[in-house]
């Protein structure tokens, strides 16, 4: 199917009628609404207006609800489910939650409240904390906290550096003639705690020589008794509100049954929000409204045939123009279907090109299962999201992830059979016989080079079918004669080049390598000239088309290293192998005693747990890197808007009509 | 005491030695950067750990190597010989050199890209593939290892 077809669909209908027929397309979701055009001629009639107000009064309760929301779930002890799924909900119950909408609302202003309390609770318990802390530093301190001043003198506590010497000080004063005392009432590692008794006369003079060496003042403001007695009131304090917060807690424990409710709320705010929005990109006159959007041309009859029937409305649909910027939405079959999103992460398709998917789904499973190659680990992949995807409700992103990996696990099962590798060689190794053959191709670990000259043949035909898809993207744009220059040359160039170097490569089969090798250098050479003729067309001077000649002469050397690139499948298929035969010896070195079985079973498990979760990440980094840079890079053209359609775009809830 | 056997562990242990310790630093470069991320906003944590396991496949590489240097010295008790043992400690030179500078500088484009999804978490396979780049030399290193192993 690839790129589905769009067409542009202009509705005109009744002003009165408008919500309703927003509403529906709403449910329908298969238009993607755009801002509609007002041509100058009717620009006295329609004007679009945006309700801005209306937005930002449904984004304050949107606000309140998802606090509400965040502030309830870590109280909601229901199970969650593995994978995140939207709640699915009658039409029925949705409408008797909505009705509800007003309560359940203020509920949420409540909920939010609760958190307010709560913070403060939880802050003054920090306040307190530290204000033991500090206390405690002073422990040692005789005299009640609020003393600053008798009759004629002056009581200040302070705290030294810790390298301040308190003796030379006290030396300093005495040399002064100062009445005015120091005492020491505890240190730590950082700070000597002081008290400083001084007459009222000599209180500059004194506070001068203890300033210079660091005194900071310590006010007990606010504090009456003694440290003790303060300590205790504090943390009085704190087990009273340590119950407040438990208090809270079990209220937002019971308040947590709201949860749904909000939830489903919080939806319907938001979709009320997304009509508003889009109510601001229709084009409305006194009487009558029009909107345009996009439409998948396999949806055109169907709405065209149900808005009529229902409503007076006119309906136009015509083929889209050539500077429109047209969404695009991918639609292809089982297989093609599942690496739809590792195209996605890298750019959609633009419209004018072809959908990569279907013909990129078997080389990206392929290279996946290559570079995993254990018939063992495919079966537990592949019997695993086969699960999930068959019985699990999950969302459809997910269960496209879940197909992804099942043919992928079947892929991996299909290589590791023909390699002869099942959870590495734990059948050679329980059977005794370490040289046992399982293999119905070859074993890459006794061969590795006969592995590496496939991996690089693979490599060529993933390269040569992206340079046939870049043929298929210049013949959908009717470009017949580009298909010549700038792909059939490069096949010639590229086939010339490869025979010449393939005496060269590792593994091959040398009397076939003989026979094309004197070939090359005339088919390259007839490549050459038929890109070093075309290549540079599209400069207008002269210098400029023999640059273009010779720099795509250059990308020879890309082609190669391209080519080289692929030898990661040998790499990363060894890596597993490896790892996984050294699991299993050295699981089994217990022999079959009670003791050996229970080591191998606990080796076993641990050992391809991590070899699995660590090579099946990288076959999937590595397998998506072979398509983006190597593949991709020879025919794709992205940058495709995606195709959004009006619809519901709920968080927390399915509608079910 | 210096026999082929001596070579051939040396070669194995510095296979393994310097593209394990290559990876542990990238991954720790990688991991420091990716707890950051993970600080700020939880919901980044499969994202980041995915980029902070890259750089740790040039110790897989390493230990795969030391593991065929052993395995092609033969069954235990085997002496090989001087030029045997030379030669397989040389074939474990190139994974565990470039090992460890790739293990250490993919872990900076790790912790870089991982900047990235801090920023954009949608921009997680561009991260990748930037990552990716340096990953080649480690498996190119990992094969001409592998094929040298296969001459001796």
């Amino acid at each position: 199917m690839a790129i589905v077809g769009m067409k542009k669909l202009t509705l005109v209908g009744l002003h009165d009628d408008r919500h309703r027929i927003l509403s529906r397309l709403m449910e329908i979701g298969a238009v993607d609404i755009v801002d509609a055009k007002i041509d100058e001629e009717v620009s006295g009639i329609f004007s679009k207006e945006l309700k801005k107000d209306d937005i930002a009064e449904l984004d304050k309760k949107l606000h309140v609800l998802e606090t509400a929301i965040s502030v309830l779930k870590p109280y909601d002890e229901r199970k969650k489910p593995v994978f995140k799924v939207r709640k699915d909900i009658n039409h029925h119950d949705y409408m008797g939650v909505v009705l509800k909408r007003h309560d359940i609302l203020a509920i949420a202003r409540e909920i939010c409240g609760v958190k307010d309390e709560l913070d403060t609770t939880r802050s003054g318990i920090n306040r307190d904390t530290n204000s033991i802390t500090t206390l405690n530093s002073w422990s040692a301190l005789s005299i009640p906290l609020e003393t600053e001043t008798t009759r004629n003198t002056i009581v200040i506590n302070g705290m030294l550096p810790a390298a301040a010497d308190v003796t030379s000080i006290r030396e300093k004063i005495e040399m002064e003639k100062l009445a005015c005392e120091l005492e020491m009432t505890g240190r730590d590692s950082d700070q000597s705690y002081l008290t400083v008794y001084m007459h009222a006369d000599d209180e500059s003079p004194s506070m001068l020589i203890l300033k210079r060496n660091g005194l900071a003042v310590m006010s007990f403001s606010g504090y009456e008794g003694s440290v003790e007695e303060n300590i205790e009131k504090l943390q009085d304090g704190i087990s009273i509100k340590e119950a407040e917060i438990n208090a809270i807690e079990d209220k937002l424990r019971e308040m947590s049954q709201n949860l749904d409710n909000i939830e489903t709320v919080f939806d319907y705010y938001s979709i009320r929000r997304e009509i508003s929005v889009t109510e601001g990109e229709v084009a409305s006159g006194k009487r009558i409204f029009f909107l345009e959007g996009w439409i998948p041309a396999p949806f055109e009859e169907k709405l065209e045939k149900e808005l009529t029937e229902k409503w007076i409305v006119d309906v136009f649909v015509r083929e889209p123009l050539e500077d429109e910027e047209i969404p695009v939405m991918v639609q292809n079959g089982f297989v093609g279907d599942s690496v739809q999103d590792i195209t996605a992460m890298y750019s959609l398709p633009s419209y004018q090109s072809v959908d990569p998917n279907p013909v990129m789904a078997p080389f990206f499973l392929l290279f996946f299962g290559l570079m995993l190659s254990d018939a063992g680990y495919g079966l537990v992949m592949a019997l695993a999201s086969g699960i999930v995807y068959f019985f699990v409700n999950v969302e459809d992103t997910m269960k496209r992830f879940m197909k992804m990996m099942m043919l992928a696990g079947i892929a991996t099962m299909f290589w590791g059979a023909l390699f002869g590798s099942w959870f590495g060689n734990l059948i050679p190794v329980l059977a005794g016989d370490l040289n046992m053959n399982l293999s119905l191709w070859f074993q890459p670990v006794l061969e590795p080079e006969y592995m590496l000259m496939w991996s690089l043949f693979f490599g060529i035909i993933h390269i040569y079918v992206g340079l046939g898809l870049k043929a298929a993207n210049l013949i959908k744009q009717k470009k017949y004669f580009a298909v010549l220059f700038d792909v059939v040359s490069w096949y010639v160039f590229f086939t010339g080049a490869i025979f010449l170097v393939m005496p060269m490569v590792p593994g091959i089969n040398m009397e076939l390598a003989n026979i094309l090798n004197p070939y090359g250098m005339n088919i390259l050479l007839i490549g050459g000239a038929m890109l070093f003729l075309t290549q540079g067309r599209k400069s207008k001077n002269i210098f400029g088309k023999i640059i273009g000649g010779f720099a795509a002469l250059y990308k020879l050397i890309q082609f190669m290293s391209d080519i080289l690139s692929y030898s990661r499948l040998l790499a990363l298929g060894l890596a597993t192998s490896v790892i996984a035969s050294i699991v299993n010896e050295m699981g089994a070195q217990g022999g079959f005693t009670i003791i050996g079985v229970i080591v191998f079973i606990l080796v076993f498990t641990v050992g391809h747990g991590i070899n699995f979760a660590l090579n099946s990440l990288g076959a999937y980094v590595h397998s998506s890197r072979l398509q983006y840079i190597e593949f991709f890079d020879k025919f794709f053209e992205g940058g495709g808007k995606p195709f959004r359609p009006f619809r519901r775009n709920t968080k927390y809830i399915r509608i079910k009509d | 005491m210096f026999d082929g056997n001596f070579f051939a562990i040396l070669g194995a242990a510095l296979a393994f030695l310097l593209a394990g310790a290559g990876s542990a630093k990238g991954v720790s470069i990688a991991g420091e950067a990716a707890s950051g991320v993970v600080a700020e906003d939880s919901d980044k944590f499969v994202s980041v750990m995915i980029l902070e396991a890259l750089p740790s496949t040039q110790g897989i590489y390493g230990f795969v190597i030391a593991f065929m240097i052993m395995a092609a010295m033969g069954d235990p008790g085997t002496v090989i010989s001087t030029a045997k043992g030379l030669t397989l400690l040389i074939a474990g030179l190139p994974i565990g050199i470039v090992g460890l500078f790739s293990g250490v500088y993919q872990g900076r484009v790790g912790a870089a890209s991982i900047g990235i999804i801090a920023k954009r978490s949608s921009d997680l396979v561009k991260g990748i593939i930037l990552t990716l780049m340096v990953e080649l030399f480690a498996i190119f290193a990992l094969l001409i290892s592998i094929l040298m192993i296969g001459r001796v």
